[in-house]
């Protein structure tokens, strides 16, 4: 137990550094930042007002209000927000070092190489970006009458606790696909757009495809999981399943992970 | 008490051969041609404890992807490898702790920060106790003459000073096995006296191992009595750098000034001129006849001065890699 505790305030010392680098690092590049808050925000606005046209024609989409998509587009930005700030981009620059041969320099360190692979850098630059998610939720809550008990809400915060895991694992698992392939990028971009599809409602889509997205590629966790089960859209036993996959994305990113390095070539000096 | 072992390492690579051109491109799309590169081919060596070891080859002979099995890097294809009793590529973190590797080309400290944060992430990283930190960091920017620089952002430094910072950025946890990748690369004369100095000095004073592989043999005269030579993946040479001269080179070079024109064609029943330019000549001489040489030089020609020296140990190398007679 005690050592279990040294090495959570071991690893909590060490991501403070790397915390405080990142810090540092944004400090430096201020128009960078700048301008990254600036683009999250027309991402936002562009969306808003697709759906916007799309329901002047409509008043539901597939069982679903104007408001409760708004409410899907928060969460998936939320969800997403965390993504970026904390591991995608961190993910993105694993692929590359592995291209160029910098993932030497992690593989030589010793603590866990998985953990400074995802998490050696937080985005603050998108910090700003919290805003508009904030507006978009608050807005879109204050618009919809949301029947939910004590039960309902835990069940919801656990979804979407396991939305930040399943999206990390799967992030992580495509990101490995670089160890044997060496060059992953597109694995990586073709997920992204892939993601896409949590901006929707899943009843839109048909039944296969829907299986698909919830058990094979299990992008429809990320928002639309945590989304449905507080609107009462989807049985609680989802948050459950959502366990699950966590688990099972651990043990699948482990293995890849594993037997990645295995075959990690390096690359010319 | 040896600290590195290998035994008939190997380390094959298998490479995707394309065709130039986009029609290369094209066709590669359907059929693929595969081919196995050599990279490491059955080697073995030892290192004791403490020995500072020149490792030379030329430009893909394997030396990187040896030191890269060494630490850990790669999986090696089949053979044995052991690192202070470890075998590297498991990747424990005592052993990590316990080594360094140092690639001239390839940078680890923070791009846009002083090379300071980089030393305390490291801190951290090797859970070095911070009076052992602050000691030897004290010691080793001292030793470097970088104390100045240290909270100099990274990318504004100079390849001399960045080098000299990635050493201490290297050497912060006092590795016992240190692997040096052409740490001397693109520096300046200066600049590599005092590298070569502190390697030196550093291997003297904490007793530690290191492999060394340059491609300057000034580098490798001036550190390593014992030198690996690998060509094509396999060792060619392994032995005390004195010991180049007489397994490669079976001839020495006379050196002549003449006082008074001469017939070349007479002189080359002496031996091979490698050069002729009055007063000077250079004579290449088979190592058992060169005194007997020297003294018909003496006798038969208008001699000013002589010289009978050993083949320059960077002619003897460049020779044996390209494939040529030694001088």
């Amino acid at each position: 137990m005690r050592r279990l505790v040294n090495k959570i305030v071991r690893y909590l010392r060490l991501y403070f550094y790397l915390v405080k680098f990142s810090v540092m690092s944004v400090i430096i590049y201020r128009l960078n930042s700048l301008l990254m808050g600036v683009t999250s925000i027309i991402w936002m606005l562009t969306m808003i007002v697709f759906a916007s046209v799309v329901f002047k024609g409509v008043d539901q989409i597939a069982g679903w209000t104007f408001w409760e998509i708004m409410l899907l587009l928060g969460i998936h930005e939320l969800i997403f927000l965390g993504t970026w700030m904390f591991f995608a981009q961190n993910l993105g620059k694993f692929i590359y070092d592995v291209r160029q041969g910098s993932f030497d320099k992690t593989l030589l360190k010793p603590v866990n190489q998985r953990f400074l692979v995802s998490f050696n850098s937080i985005d603050f630059t998108l910090l700003g970006s919290l805003v508009n998610v904030v507006v978009v939720l608050s807005v879109s809550l204050t618009h919809l009458t949301i029947n939910i008990d004590l039960l309902g809400i835990i069940t919801f915060f656990i979804s979407l606790i396991c939305a930040y895991f399943i999206v990390y694992f799967v992030y992580f698992c495509v990101s490995s696909l670089s160890l044997f392939f060496v060059n992953a990028e597109t694995f990586s971009d073709w997920l992204l757009e892939m993601t896409d599809f949590d901006r929707y409602p899943a009843e839109i889509y048909g039944e296969i495809f829907r299986t698909f997205l919830f058990f094979v590629l299990p992008i429809l966790f990320f928002a639309y999981v945590p989304t449905a089960i507080l609107l009462n859209k989807l049985p609680r036993y989802y948050a459950g399943i959502g366990v699950l996959m966590v688990i099972w994305l651990y043990i699948i990113s482990t293995i890849l992970w594993k037997s990645g390095l295995k075959k990690y070539q390096s690359a010319s000096s | 008490m040896q600290a590195i072992e290998i035994k008939n390492l190997k380390k094959y690579y298998r490479v995707h051969k394309k065709e130039p051109g986009l029609s290369g491109s094209i066709k590669s799309l359907f059929k693929r041609k595969y081919e196995d590169v050599k990279a490491v081919d059955n080697i073995s060596f030892q290192i004791e404890e403490g020995e500072l070891v020149g490792f030379i080859g030329p430009n893909g002979a394997g030396k990187t992807t040896t030191l890269k099995c060494l630490s850990g890097l790669l999986y090696p294809t089949s053979g044995f490898v052991s690192v202070l009793g470890y075998t590297p590529y498991d990747r424990k973190k005592e052993f990590l702790k316990q080594i360094s590797l140092v690639m001239g080309q390839k940078n680890q400290l923070w791009w846009d920060l002083p090379a300071m944060e980089t030393f305390i992430l490291n801190r951290e990283i090797y859970e070095i106790p911070k009076m052992q930190f602050e000691k030897t960091l004290e010691e080793l920017t001292a030793l470097l003459e970088v104390k100045d620089i240290l909270k100099v952002q990274v990318r504004k430094l100079s390849l001399g000073q960045r080098m000299k910072c990635e050493l201490i950025a290297a050497l912060l946890h006092s590795p016992k096995v240190l692997f040096l990748d052409e740490p001397t690369i693109g520096l300046d004369v200066v600049s590599q006296k005092k590298m070569r100095d502190f390697i030196r000095d550093y291997n003297q004073k904490k007793k530690s191992t290191i492999i060394l592989t340059s491609h300057y043999m000034g580098d490798v005269k001036e550190l390593c009595q014992r030198v690996i030579i690998i060509d094509k993946g396999r060792v060619i040479f392994d032995g005390q750098l004195s010991e180049i001269t007489r397994k490669f080179a079976d001839h020495k070079i006379i050196s002549v000034v003449f006082s008074k024109e001469i017939d070349p064609k007479k002189l080359a029943e002496i031996g091979e001129v490698k050069d002729y330019h009055f007063p000077k000549a250079v004579i290449s001489v088979k190592r058992e006849v060169a005194s007997v040489s020297a003294s018909e030089l003496l006798q038969d020609f208008p001699v000013a001065d002589l010289n009978i020296e050993e083949v320059a140990i960077e002619d003897i190398i460049r020779e044996v890699f390209t494939g040529k007679d030694v001088l």
